[in-house]
């Protein structure tokens, strides 16, 4: 056959293709649960509709508390709203006993990335949308994945395993920060925002 | 056509390979992802996460008593600082009280019951039970019948005074022929000696208002008292001025700030007070009614002009000017004149301290403004009186069993002391502590206790203080389940020695009574750390806001004690027994010139006795800040005489025994002395497989009088 | 919008003020996660971002004297030398705050800037950092722990800046408060030698102590223009300083 060498190249490089786009991103990220099943739009949403940061707060030191602690969830969830199991679960594996829930973080940065949310959203006016999307918006969390060798969430890296920005974009890591600070003349400087 | 596969086409489809997976996120995904992994693997921790909060509450290492504000993650201390505005520290901390909240994590840290197999260096840990320990404690008992004078139970508190030490002194009470022991060094000698010239009790130093400060070798402003107040005091010069006047061999970190150092000679700190007292006579610089108020007073001046002022002045090393110039300063304001106590070196010997305290009477000194008041004790329950037996006054080779509460009073003493002290064979020791120390690698018996920040603790007075003081230590970190409490055991030991029905009451219950009988005085004022302030005690606050205060980093300060009317001093004591001590210290002969002295010099909280945070490796190991155990300082020429010229490996040997050392040279020292440093075992990666060694200390036998400061030695190369 | 060089953080530590108490070193270590030594580690190979040394003026007994300096990082504005040497851009000078950032992660291990550091005042991860067992709980969250092979250094208690900024955001203003951002060793010296803060605030202490004819920089005649001050009525510490003898624990040994 005349292009077997042809065919034999491409179709290891079809091979290889299928294998790095398809296969790889499979193999790369390990899919974890979430403890619990969690509806951001019923609390956003009608009736509810409350704001991002009713739940997610700004102490007054300019800390931002990200998840809420369990007796946040307390206030409303002292006893089961509802009927489903997982409300059930809610309050007598986590509420009544006063144990934290080990939600798996999408937007977990490394320990040597310092970001504030209150710089960015009290001085710099950041809508929390522009960062994480239509997350507040959703019905129910999506699967956690975490990235097998570094441990970081799939999140920083983005959805799209080329690494080519998405738009909106959704991917976390540096450059976009540095994009962002560079079209904003903001600082440059590295201490800014590693610790 | 063939179908063969040929080694070319392998070739292709490799090459295909190849370009596919360029093409595909493989290859930079892997690099970016590993590069990633080499910062986060698991050999680099990973951060605490959690609600950042400050938790106040008192910091336990030693007596010094100062407030504590823990920057806690999720609960969990990470980082400590004074309690600003704090009446006691005044918002600062010593270097080992700032890691105090990594003591929990110590590499030594005990959590069984254990003990080593012997005294000697191959000598391995083996694990021991509570029950052993009691029933060798009840199978005694026969034996001795608890009745042998000189005491053969004994009970060493390190940090006497508090609740657990009722607790001690209550189960002896109960036991014929036992004693209450306190360790051989305090800060508050210089007070001892002036209740025992005085017959009364309660003194402090009124450091705040005072112009002129004498101290022989204290360490002021290296951990002494409480190193906050001291600081205060000395480097915000408010309200006025103070003059700090240091005597001691060598220029020491507080010699270095001090207005002035006295190049003193080692051993002759007595002479120097007598000489001192002289000039006040001579000069009739004494207060007109002190003549009067001391019984002893022909008796004192006659020993205070025995050795002219020249034969003072060439055994001391200093210049006469210098001792008159002294005497005039101490005389012509306020001044305290206190005796010090190296943390390592141990006590000033207790004739030392008599002069000391003295030179303070003959300057009109006591119930005076800047001088040393009156300080009356905090209100208590039923408290026996916190004053025990220094561990060098009881009989030789008396004890059966010594019950060590290893709470660190922050200064070492060498194990021959213990030794003894303890009956021949039959003598055993049981240490109370959280890490194996050099003192609980000694021990018979070693019973774990909660570490530092890990049970509830009282806080009182701190030594040299103006007045009395009482806070809490809430615990900031959980207490491990190996861990006993004291209070537990003491009932138990007590039933064991055949004396059931010891006291049962819970450490939180103890020190609620002991709350509510200061509340109950209505006197003094309370610190709360929130408002950064303090309030009277009043009628309307309740016992429980008071106790909830307390729990949460608040400390309770008395109002100042009012002067009593004229005390009555006797200077020689009521047989005179000073006289005699006196007249031989005088009249001793100077050393001779090619005779080495070895002085063992340690800083307060890292001596070798105690325990350190691992993080002072920083100080010890990892830089040269202070002098790693082990570490023998010399000036060049004391070398040169020894017929060593560089640094290295010597070989000291006094008449304890022999030992090597790292010899450095350092010219600031003075000629003749060698200064041995007495540090701790700094090193995290030292395991609990081998017992912590001693060091120099062992090299210092106790003397008669209860000092181990100056030994005579030899040094010679390695 | 941010401005620029809003702030030119700076220390003058006055040397007749320091009792080589060492709290400033304990204080430094605690809040930057430094690990305690490893066995072998000694004063070349252990990590002290903040180190004090004791230098003597040459004289014996009984005229010695014995000054003890604080040593970190001494931040050079000018032509820093780490920065002029580092492949990697590992460390930067910030513009909004004049901090000589140090950003370990980033880091090859070629230590080059140690050598090229007039001070001493790089250090090196001979190893992995390791904790006694459960200590890594104790750990400061606001600072990255390192990881071997890689150089570190002082980097004015960065954690603590973020922190003042993150509280400065929160109530509205662009600067930190003064009282918000105090290293920690400035802190915890006992004996207040230390003073901290923005040297182009004319009306900050340091602006003024600095102007102060007893000031002086380590080695001024590098022209490194550092923003660590010293200060001493000593004149033979002022000649010290000059740098034809360096501070050197081996000088001088106080125990």
């Amino acid at each position: 056959m005349k292009y077997k060498g042809l065919f034999l190249f491409l179709s290891g490089a079809g091979i290889a293709l299928v294998l790095g786009w398809v296969v790889f991103p499979l193999a790369l990220y390990r899919t974890e649960p979430q403890p619990l099943s969690f509806s951001h739009k019923a609390h956003t949403g009608q009736p509810a509709s409350m704001s991002c940061d009713s739940c997610h707060e700004f102490a007054e030191d300019g800390r931002f508390l990200g998840i809420p602690v369990v007796d946040q969830c307390a206030v409303c969830h002292a006893e089961p709203v509802g009927k489903t199991a997982g409300e059930k679960r809610l309050v007598e594996e986590f509420v009544k006993p006063k144990r934290e829930i080990p939600w798996k973080v999408y937007s977990r940065q490394p320990d040597n990335a310092w970001f504030s949310h209150t710089t960015h959203v009290k001085k710099g006016a950041l809508k929390c949308e522009e960062c994480h999307g239509d997350h507040g918006q959703s019905e129910s969390l999506r699967p956690y994945q975490v990235n097998r060798i570094s441990g970081y969430s799939r999140d920083i890296w983005g959805p799209n395993i080329s690494g080519i920005p998405s738009q909106p974009r959704l991917d976390m890591k540096m450059d976009r920060c540095l994009g962002c600070h560079a079209e904003k003349n903001m600082s440059q400087g590295c201490i800014s925002c590693h610790k | 056509m063939s179908n063969r596969i040929t080694r070319r086409n392998l070739f292709q489809l490799a090459g295909g390979s190849a370009l596919g997976m360029l093409l595909s996120p493989v290859p930079w995904k892997l690099l970016d992802d590993s590069a990633i992994w080499t910062q986060n693997w698991s050999l680099t921790p990973k951060l605490p996460r959690g609600p950042i909060s400050i938790r106040n509450s008192h910091c336990t290492l030693c007596p010094g008593g100062c407030g504590i504000a823990a920057r806690c993650v999720g609960g969990h201390p990470y980082g400590l600082r004074g309690t600003g505005q704090h009446p006691v520290n005044s918002g600062f901390l010593c270097a080992v009280g700032l890691a105090g909240h990594h003591y929990a994590y110590h590499p030594l840290r005990i959590d069984a019951p254990c003990r080593f197999t012997g005294r000697e260096e191959d000598s391995r840990l083996i694990p021991a039970s509570l029950e052993a320990l009691l029933s060798e404690m009840s199978g005694s008992r026969n034996s001795t019948g608890g009745s042998r004078p000189g005491g053969s139970i004994a009970i060493l508190d390190s940090r006497p005074g508090r609740s657990v030490s009722q607790a001690y002194q209550e189960m002896l009470s109960r036991i014929p022929g036992s004693v209450y022991l306190t360790p051989p060094s305090n800060e508050e000698s210089t007070l001892e000696e002036i209740r025992q010239i005085s017959g009364v009790d309660g003194w402090g130093f009124d450091f705040e208002n005072t112009h002129t400060i004498l101290s022989f070798g204290a360490p002021l402003l290296d951990g002494w008292g409480t190193p906050g107040r001291i600081a205060r005091r000395f480097f915000h010069r408010s309200p006025k001025e103070l003059i700090l006047i240091q005597a001691e061999s060598y220029r020491s970190r507080t010699a270095v700030q001090a207005s002035r150092w006295l190049a003193l000679r080692p051993g002759t700190e007595a002479v120097l007070a007598m000489a001192l007292a002289q000039v006040l006579l001579q000069d009739g610089l004494c207060p007109t009614d002190i003549p009067v108020r001391v019984a002893d007073w022909q008796e004192f001046k006659e020993l205070a002009f025995r050795l002219p002022i020249a034969a003072a002045a060439e055994k001391t090393g200093l210049p006469v000017s210098a001792i008159v110039e002294v005497a005039h300063a101490l005389a012509g304001s306020s001044s305290i004149v206190l005796g010090g106590c190296d943390p390592g070196g141990g006590p000033l010997d207790r004739t030392a301290s008599r002069a000391i305290a003295c030179l303070n009477i003959l300057l009109g000194n006591i119930d005076q403004p800047g001088g040393i008041i009156s300080r009356r004790e905090a209100p208590g329950v039923g408290l026996h009186s916190p004053r025990g037996l220094p561990l060098s006054d009881v009989a030789d080779h008396s004890i059966r069993w010594m019950i060590i509460d290893s709470a660190a009073s922050g200064y070492s003493f060498p194990l021959s002391l213990l030794q003894h002290k303890l009956m021949h064979d039959k003598g055993r020791i049981v240490c109370l502590s959280p890490y194996m120390t050099p003192i609980a690698a000694y021990a018979d018996y070693i019973i774990p206790t909660p570490a530092h920040l890990e049970s509830l603790e009282e806080v009182g007075t701190p030594p040299g203080a103006p007045a009395s003081s009482w806070g809490l230590s809430a615990p900031l970190l959980p207490r491990t389940a190996q861990s006993v409490d004291p209070l537990d055991l003491i009932p138990k030991m007590s039933e064991a020695l055949g004396f059931p029905g010891g006291p049962n009451t819970s450490r939180q219950e103890l020190l609620k009574q002991r709350a509510a009988a200061i509340m109950a005085a209505r006197q003094g004022t309370v610190f709360h750390p929130g408002k950064g302030a303090a309030v009277k005690v009043s009628t309307r606050t309740g016992t429980g806001d008071f106790w909830n205060l307390l729990l949460e980093g608040g400390c309770w300060v008395d109002d100042p004690t009012p002067p009593r009317p004229a005390t009555r001093f006797t200077m020689l004591g009521k047989e005179q027994p000073w006289r005699e001590r006196l007249t031989a210290r005088l009249e001793q002969p100077g050393p001779s010139p090619d005779q080495l002295v070895l002085m063992p010099v340690g800083w307060k909280n890292a001596t070798s006795s105690g325990s350190v945070p691992p993080m002072i490796s920083k100080l010890f190991q990892e830089s040269d800040c202070r002098s790693l155990a082990g570490t023998v300082l010399a000036h060049p020429d004391t070398a040169a005489s020894a017929g060593i010229s560089s640094e290295g490996k010597v070989r000291l040997q006094t008449r304890s025994g022999e030992m090597e050392a790292d010899l450095k040279l350092d010219p600031a020292l003075m000629p003749g002395v060698l200064h041995g440093a007495v540090g701790p075992c700094v090193n995290q990666a030292q395991t609990l497989r081998q017992a912590p060694a001693e060091g120099l200390l062992a090299l210092c036998p106790v003397e008669e009088d209860g000092s181990w400061r100056i030994t005579p030695a030899q040094m010679k190369k390695a | 919008m941010e401005q620029k060089n809003k702030a030119r953080y700076g220390m003058v530590v006055d040397l007749d003020r320091c009792t080589g108490c060492g709290n400033c070193m304990m204080a430094c270590a605690v809040e930057n996660n430094l690990a305690p030594a490893e066995k072998k580690a000694n004063d070349r190979t252990g990590i002290t971002w903040m180190r004090v040394y004791a230098m003597n003026n040459g004289k014996a007994f009984p005229a010695a004297e014995t000054v003890f300096v604080p040593m970190a990082c001494q931040q050079c504005d000018k032509e820093t030398p780490c920065i002029a040497v580092c492949p990697q851009n590992a460390v930067d000078r910030d513009p909004g705050s004049g901090i000589v950032g140090q950003v370990p992660q980033r880091c090859l291990g070629c230590r080059y800037c140690m050598t090229a550091c007039p001070y001493h005042a790089r250090y090196f991860n001979w190893s992995d950092p390791s904790w006694p067992a459960g200590m890594e709980k104790a750990l400061n969250p606001d600072v990255a722990p390192r990881m071997r092979g890689v150089a570190e250094k002082c980097n004015f208690c960065h954690g603590r800046w973020h922190a003042a900024r993150a509280r400065a955001a929160a109530q509205g203003r662009s600067e930190p408060d003064p009282a918000d951002y105090i290293p920690a060793c400035v802190e915890s010296c006992p004996s207040r030698a230390i003073l901290f803060g923005n040297l182009d605030d004319a009306g900050s202490e340091v602006a003024k102590a600095c102007q102060e004819g007893n000031c002086f920089r380590f080695l001024a005649r590098l022209d490194t223009e550092s923003k660590v001050y010293y200060r001493s009525a000593k004149p033979w510490v002022r000649e010290m300083a000059e740098g034809n003898r360096m501070p050197s624990g081996k000088d001088g040994n106080l125990s």
